[in-house]
């Protein structure tokens, strides 16, 4: 009975760590980018907003949250972003060193392929407080 | 081959056309981290590094821009770094440096290169934000936006920084003013 | 050259305030002049200056000889005894991609509380007016995609590439490379119809 048991508790189980081995960890900056004079940029961000200062005029930009989360082949991540925003983030696939995610926001609906560990996706726009916020997505 | 095209056969994985690359910008670049290092062995494990590292992230090169600012990009940064870790005992080569430049150039007179000298003494006394702008500009020919590029900052900084530099570079070679014919 | 002499050329010290302040910005130009680097319009403007400015004109000369001076000292031909670095670039990329991506993080954050970039008000002007005129554009031609239709990019081998984007029907997205050309940040800006 017992090694019976077992072996149908393996079984079950076999799916879910699979899943769990196609679990991608999923971090989420949200960042505020305002025109305020003081010009202020806060120092975690500080690589991301030199390139971002290139292009945009915001002078101000502060991290106000950081997300983390995971998905899986048939478990997407929903989170909510300061303002009551929903966000999630589903697995379309996996391959090797990429991954492609569909992100799905009030706004936008977008699928995008990310190197794992490298670059993120950064979706930006909706108003906030002062200024706007950017969302920087990215993989692990 | 351009060197675009040898760019895209690298990427896919083609390991002679990177080799050509090398071979192709490995005597700027090895002048360059020369220039800024003042040693030749640093300025070859920064050199190489460079090209290594450009390898490994050549998925992120573009192609829009040309290899070799990307690659002086890579290459300065990493000479800054050195220069900055730097004790200021690591030896210099400049004596041997003054038996090459005899040797190569037999015709020059003694005070040619006592002015040489003194104007890479000056250079190498900026320090290395201002260095590098000098180099880039006067050695290299890069244009302001090339250098800024290189650099990865605006402009403007890249104009100010020359504007320093070749102030203190005035100041230090101030006496070659006069008597310059 | 006596300190007093070249202290003034370098000041470029005219009469009263406003002149100070013009010829100090005119001061800055003359590198870009004798770089090469500068437009047309600023071009006449600084020789127009000249004309009329000793002092300038003495910097300016003064910066030729400093800039014949750099290439005749930089004109070393260094380049004659380079090694031969292939083999070992080989080792290294051999050896795998380097560990001192952590660090080298560390100190960009670092530098970057140090560092403030500052975008000069013409600057940040230009950039505003630009992301404005291509919103403007994107509204007026019909090459934003249409509500309910997706839009599908052509991916390439860089690390972040947008597949497919489908703004909501009250909203336009366009999708962005920053200008740092060879490894831009791809950015996806979302813009209520209503909001410019």
């Amino acid at each position: 009975m017992k090694p019976l048991l077992l072996t149908i508790g393996l079984f079950l189980l076999l799916p879910i760590s699979l899943a769990y081995a196609q679990a991608v960890p999923i971090e989420v900056q949200v960042i505020q980018a305002s025109r305020e004079p003081s010009g202020a940029v806060d120092p975690a961000i500080g690589q991301l907003v030199r390139e971002l200062q290139r292009d945009f005029a915001y002078t101000n930009y502060r991290l106000l949250e950081v997300h983390k989360g995971q998905v899986s082949p048939q478990s997407p991540w929903r989170t909510v972003i300061a303002g009551g925003r929903d966000l999630s983030v589903a697995l379309v696939k996996v391959d090797g060193g990429r991954v492609e995610l569909h992100i799905t926001t009030p706004r936008v609906n977008t699928r995008v392929s990310l190197t794992r560990g490298g670059r993120p996706i950064l979706l930006g726009g909706p108003p906030h407080g002062s200024g706007v916020l950017i969302m920087a997505i990215s993989a692990r | 081959m351009e060197d675009h095209q040898l760019v895209e056969r690298s990427r896919a994985g083609d390991v002679a056309a990177f080799e050509e690359l090398v071979k192709r910008h490995q005597g700027r670049a090895y002048a360059i981290a020369y220039r800024m290092l003042r040693n030749r062995e640093d300025a070859q494990e920064v050199a190489q590094e460079a090209f290594a590292r450009a390898y490994f992230r050549l998925a992120e090169f573009r192609g829009t821009a040309q290899f070799k600012t990307w690659l002086y990009r890579i290459l300065v940064n990493l000479a800054t770094d050195q220069l900055r870790r730097r004790r200021p005992e690591v030896p210099e080569e400049d004596a041997v440096l003054k038996q090459v430049s005899i040797g190569e150039n037999p015709g020059e007179n003694v005070e040619r290169q006592e002015l040489r000298q003194s104007i890479t003494n000056a250079i190498e006394a900026l320090p290395p934000d201002l260095k590098t702008v000098v180099l880039l500009r006067e050695f290299e020919g890069l244009s302001y936006a090339e250098i800024a590029r290189v650099i990865r900052r605006p402009v403007g900084t890249v104009m100010s920084r020359l504007f320093h530099a070749r102030r203190r570079l005035q100041a230090s070679l101030g006496v070659y003013w006069e008597g310059e014919s | 050259m006596p300190d007093a002499v070249s202290r003034q050329a370098w000041e470029c010290i005219g009469k009263g305030k406003a002149n100070v302040i013009r010829h100090r910005r005119y001061q800055h130009s003359l590198n870009a002049y004798v770089d090469g680097e500068l437009g047309p319009s600023e071009r006449q403007r600084l020789e127009a200056h000249l004309v009329g400015c000793g002092e300038c004109r003495i910097q300016l000369e003064r910066l030729k000889e400093l800039q014949g001076l750099l290439r005749q000292g930089l004109k070393n031909p260094i380049a004659e005894v380079a090694p031969v670095l292939w083999p070992g670039v080989r080792a290294r990329i051999e050896d795998g991609r380097p560990a001192g991506q952590l660090t080298a993080w560390i100190r960009q954050i670092w530098e970057a509380t140090w560092e403030r970039p500052r975008l000069s008000l013409a600057g940040a002007t230009v950039i505003s007016v630009l992301l404005l005129t291509t919103v403007y554009l994107l509204w007026e031609t019909p090459v934003g995609p249409p509500p309910g239709k997706t839009v599908a990019l052509k991916p390439g081998p860089a690390q972040v590439v947008v597949e497919a984007v489908e703004p909501e029907p009250d909203f336009g997205a366009m999708v962005l490379t920053t200008s740092d050309e060879d490894e831009g940040l791809q950015v996806i800006w979302v813009v209520a119809r209503g909001e410019m």
